[in-house]
């Protein structure tokens, strides 16, 4: 294990920051700290980097006690979410600042600096202030600047945070690409759920300083662990019902009352009714530009509205038109209680 | 024209009169007065005018004034950065108070300034002038030798220096009990007597009490504006406290720092009332500029007036220099934290 | 406590110590110094030397001076403020970086000036004759002129009375409200007038009642803080006011006299004294220190919240 995070507790004055949090995280990983503003991913990040102290608990670095090492001495490679470069050095300096404060020779500097300039692209900018960059071009100096003393772990908080869509794709897949060449330990801080699933190998899900799950893409995204987890990483519809014998029985009631989730996908539209349950329901918006189609449906019994995505082919089949009846069934159905089984086709 | 108008256009007959008044009024009370200086100082010509500025006296007063200033200004940029520092970085019990007794010595009047230091430090006030018994030697020697070693504790810990030798721990004890020992055995300064009001010191005192804010007030918000994540990648690339400081915490406040200098340099150098009063007055030992100027003015005769004047232009001019100084740093100053605005912005 | 963990910046230590060790050296300890000595009067001698005729009237002068000074400063910094801000005009910028001068300008220099613009032979003061006591607008102030006679009497002296030392406690506090007010001013969003404006509000309503409440917290700060401007000033007061006690002798200079008169009777200089009158106006200071940090509080209630 590379780092291993346990029991830290942090408090901020009255507001606990993080809550008995224990991470581990394998050498050579790339890990996404995933979870709503103000869950203390943050906090957590800036913990493993020595620029927050926990109030409790410990954190190892290479089967290292980090407790009493300082900032300087643990060496990461930060990435902080402004980027926080040196406005007032240029580029190259930026990048050679972490060389230059370990006292090398100019020499060895420079031709780590220009090695970490081709690795990222960037390698006619060496003279410019980073005033003059463009954000994505700032992000990339950022994490050479990181880079440059051969860290052990790289930490990135929001490291995408601060960039329109279409930049913030690219350097998405370009950090991919970076990270299967360098393979150094990371973790990165998002609140953008598609981001997580499709750069990290492995998802901390978390939420008021608690972590809800630790897993794979895949595992959290099909095996959420709760419903906070299902809600977070995706769209999803919600019934109330109740339990009999084990089943969900929908149709909310008092006694032993449960929630079941059905993601948007996990849904069949038919024109007659098959099997149970099988509701009925009226097409009120079609949205078919998309690789998929998304359909709003009010179901007739209750009046209450649900959002079904199917593929460009089904709706072919269909035919579907607003304002016409159908009827809707899930396939799948996540109940999150041990004494209740998952419903599924 | 009339259509493109934006609701802010005042009509001319608001217009012409508002600005006609604005620069008659400082016309009437800044523009003239501060002609006047000058018309005044070279009333009776050129020579009169630079013979004032020659003699021995103003040359004196002009030197006591630069090095009242230069302490006064080495003193308060001390304490201004060190203040900037754990206000806009740390979050502490008692910030705020912290925050507003820097202003107090704004609200103090400049006489009464001066007077504390008499009730402290005159022949009939508190301590009086510094009569040092030699225990009080011995005290003062090994207060001002510890202090020197715990100085030198901190550069080693910050540089490690004796580490080949020591542990940290040991390696300041030694340094600190060292030196204050060295200070209680063997007394290194002779002073048994120093003079402090109607004195240098006493200068000095007054002109850093007044100037007290100047430099930590323009700091406190230019920090706070930079913020602290550059100083932080500084840490995380493994600079230590003192190149993080003067590497990245310097360069960043140097603008903001040079506008404090600046308009401490302006105050300490006019200073009249505190230094008035701790002064003494002592033609040629004690008198600062404008004291000097004071006393040439109440002198009689049209030479003596002419001479203040004279000696008053050159303040004017540098109170000028000052002007232009200040809007340069204003601008550069802005310019500076526009840029990161601008990087967020982004 | 925050203070005993590690922290990721180092330094806070250091510089809090150094910090709180040079205030209280320079500050704090010297200025309870003056109190201490004024509490070692007796309460009936303080009282005596803090409520005699001369104090009094000195304390009265002060605090009316400064007064008069920071209203007219309030009114002109307002039309001056505004001017620089919102109108274009040759020589603007001039006009602007000179607004400054006052701070910049040793203060005994501006009391010289003054003097000598005012003199019966300055500039100024020739064309001001009329406003001594034996000149035809001063007479009316005068005990024997109409408006001495029927209401009451007042020192309308150019030279060496109270208006004497409005006009210099003006002087040094002219850039105060204007520099409180300015930027203000210029960040105030065009949207909100035209918002005014579409909603049918004239110019002089607009300013009335959308403008002027947004300037209000700043500009109350700018009076406040070229008032206790006023109330400190001595380099330039003392060149252009003729120190009659208890007509136009200001609390500075009687302290000053209080330190160099000597008490044969105790053999001592009147320390006591003048740190019992100094401590009348420190407190007045103090008090009006609160009241500027108060005003502060306020303003930044109107600045745009960052969330």
């Amino acid at each position: 294990m590379s780092i291993v995070v346990k029991d830290v507790v942090k408090r901020f004055g009255n507001h606990l920051a993080l809550n008995q949090v224990s991470v581990e995280v394998p050498s050579g990983a790339l890990v996404a700290l995933l979870g709503p503003s103000g869950s203390g991913k943050t906090t957590l990040l800036r913990i493993i980097a020595g620029l927050e102290t926990a109030d409790e608990g410990s954190v190892h670095l290479h089967e290292e006690d980090a407790g009493d090492l300082d900032v300087r001495d643990r060496n990461i490679g930060f990435v902080f979410q402004h980027y926080a470069l040196f406005r007032h050095m240029n580029v190259a300096d930026n990048i050679g600042f972490a060389l230059k404060m370990r006292g090398r020779p100019k020499k060895e500097i420079s031709d780590r600096v220009n090695e970490l300039l081709r690795l990222i692209q960037l390698d006619d900018v060496g003279s410019r202030l980073p005033s003059q960059l463009s954000g994505g071009q700032r992000q990339r100096v950022a994490l050479a600047r990181a880079l440059a003393a051969r860290p052990r772990v790289l930490l990135l908080d929001e490291p995408f945070g601060a960039l329109d869509a279409k930049v913030r794709k690219e350097l998405r897949d370009w950090l991919r690409r970076l990270h299967s060449e360098i393979h150094v330990t990371s973790v990165f801080v998002t609140h953008d759920q598609e981001e997580a699933l499709e750069l990290a190998d492995r998802i901390v899900v978390m939420s008021q300083g608690r972590i809800e799950q630790i897993g794979t893409p895949d595992e959290v995204y099909h095996h959420p662990a709760n419903a906070f987890v299902m809600k977070f990483l995706g769209q999803v519809n919600l019934f109330h019902g109740r339990v009999e014998d084990g089943e969900v029985v929908l149709g909310a009631n008092d006694k032993d009352a449960v929630v079941g989730y059905v993601r948007p996908h996990q849904f069949e539209i038919t024109r007659h009714p098959i099997g149970k349950p099988s509701w009925p329901a009226l097409v009120v918006y079609v949205n078919a530009a998309g690789v998929q189609v998304r359909i709003e449906l009010r179901l007739t019994d209750d009046d209450r509205s649900l959002e079904v995505i199917v593929s460009q082919d089904a709706f072919r089949e269909l035919a579907l038109k607003t304002g016409e009846a159908v009827f809707v069934r899930p396939k799948e159905m996540k109940v999150f209680r041990d004494d209740v089984a998952d419903y599924a086709i | 024209m009339e259509f493109n108008k934006s609701v802010r256009e005042d009509p001319w007959y608001l217009r012409v009169p508002l600005i006609l008044f604005s620069v008659l009024f400082i016309g009437i009370m800044v523009i003239g007065p501060m002609v006047n200086v000058f018309a005044q100082g070279l009333e009776l010509g050129l020579g009169v005018a630079f013979a004032a500025m020659a003699h021995p006296h103003a040359l004196h007063a002009l030197r006591l004034t630069l090095t009242a200033a230069v302490i006064a200004i080495v003193l308060n940029v001390t304490f201004g950065i060190a203040v900037a520092w754990a206000i806009a970085r740390f979050r502490f019990r008692g910030k705020a108070v912290l925050t507003s007794l820097i202003d107090l010595p704004f609200s103090v009047s400049p006489v009464i300034a001066g007077l504390i230091f008499v009730l402290l430090f005159g022949a009939y006030g508190f301590i009086g002038p510094l009569e040092l018994s030699p225990v009080a030697q011995r005290i003062g020697n090994t207060i001002i030798l510890g202090f020197v070693g715990l100085v030198l504790a901190w550069l080693n810990s910050e540089f490690n220096l004796l580490s080949f030798a020591f542990r940290p721990r040991w390696a300041r004890l030694i340094l600190v009990l060292g030196f204050a020992g060295l200070g209680c055995i063997q007394p290194v300064t002779d002073l048994d007597r120093i003079q402090i009001v109607f004195a240098v010191p006493g200068i000095v005192l007054a002109t850093a009490f007044v100037t007290f804010p100047f430099v930590a007030r323009e700091l406190i918000p230019v920090m706070e504006a930079i913020g602290p994540e550059e100083e932080e990648a500084a840490r995380t690339l493994g600079a230590s406290g003192w190149q993080m400081f003067w590497y990245v915490t310097l360069p960043n406040m140097k603008w903001g720092l040079l506008y404090g200098v600046l308009l401490c340099n302006a105050r300490a150098i006019g200073e009249f009332g505190a230094v008035n009063v701790v002064s003494g007055k002592l033609a040629g030992r004690t008198d600062t500029l404008p004291i000097y100027i004071e006393k040439l003015y109440q002198g009689f005769g049209a030479v003596q007036t002419a001479s203040a004047f004279a000696i008053s232009s050159l303040l004017c001019c540098l109170a000028l220099l000052t002007l232009v100084f200040k809007t340069y740093l204003e601008w550069k100053n802005r310019q500076y934290l526009q840029e990161q605005v601008k990087k967020e912005a982004s | 406590m925050t203070g005993q963990k590690r922290r990721a910046l180092p330094g806070f230590g250091l510089s809090l110590g150094y910090s709180l060790f040079y205030l209280s050296v320079l500050v704090l300890i010297p200025l309870a110094g003056c109190f201490i000595k004024a509490s070692s009067l007796s309460w009936s001698q303080f009282w005596h030397a803090v409520s005699d005729p001369v104090a009094v009237a000195a304390y009265k002068l002060s605090f009316s001076t400064s007064i008069i000074a920071a209203l007219l400063n309030a009114f002109t910094g307002l039309i001056v403020a505004w001017v620089l801000v919102r109108y274009e005009f040759p020589g603007k910028k001039l006009l602007d970086a000179l607004i400054d001068l006052p701070l910049a300008l040793p203060t005994a220099v501006a009391g010289i000036t003054f003097a000598n613009l005012y003199g019966s032979e300055g500039w100024f003061g020739q064309h001001l004759m009329f406003l001594e006591p034996d000149g035809f607008v001063g007479h009316w102030f005068s005990e024997d002129g109409w408006f001495g006679s029927t209401l009451f009497t007042l020192d309308t002296r150019a030279r060496g009375g109270p208006l004497a030392i409005v006009v210099v406690l003006m002087f040094v506090g002219i850039p105060f409200v204007i520099r409180s007010v300015q930027p203000v001013l210029a960040e105030f969003e065009i949207a909100q007038e035209e918002a005014a404006a579409s909603l049918g509000a004239s110019r002089w309503q607009t300013f009335r009642y959308v403008i002027l409440p947004a300037l209000l917290p700043a500009w109350l700060t700018g009076l406040a803080l070229a008032y206790a401007r006023g109330l400190g000033e001595y380099g330039s007061v003392i060149f252009v006011a003729d120190g009659i006690p208890g007509k136009t002798l200001i609390p500075p200079v009687l302290i000053i006299a209080k330190l160099e008169e000597f008490d044969y009777a105790r053999g001592t200089f009147k320390y006591e004294e003048a740190a019992a009158i100094a401590s009348v106006v420190l407190t007045m200071s103090f008090i009006t220190l609160v009241l500027i940090n108060l005003l502060e509080r306020w303003s930044k209630k109107f600045e745009p919240s960052e969330a």
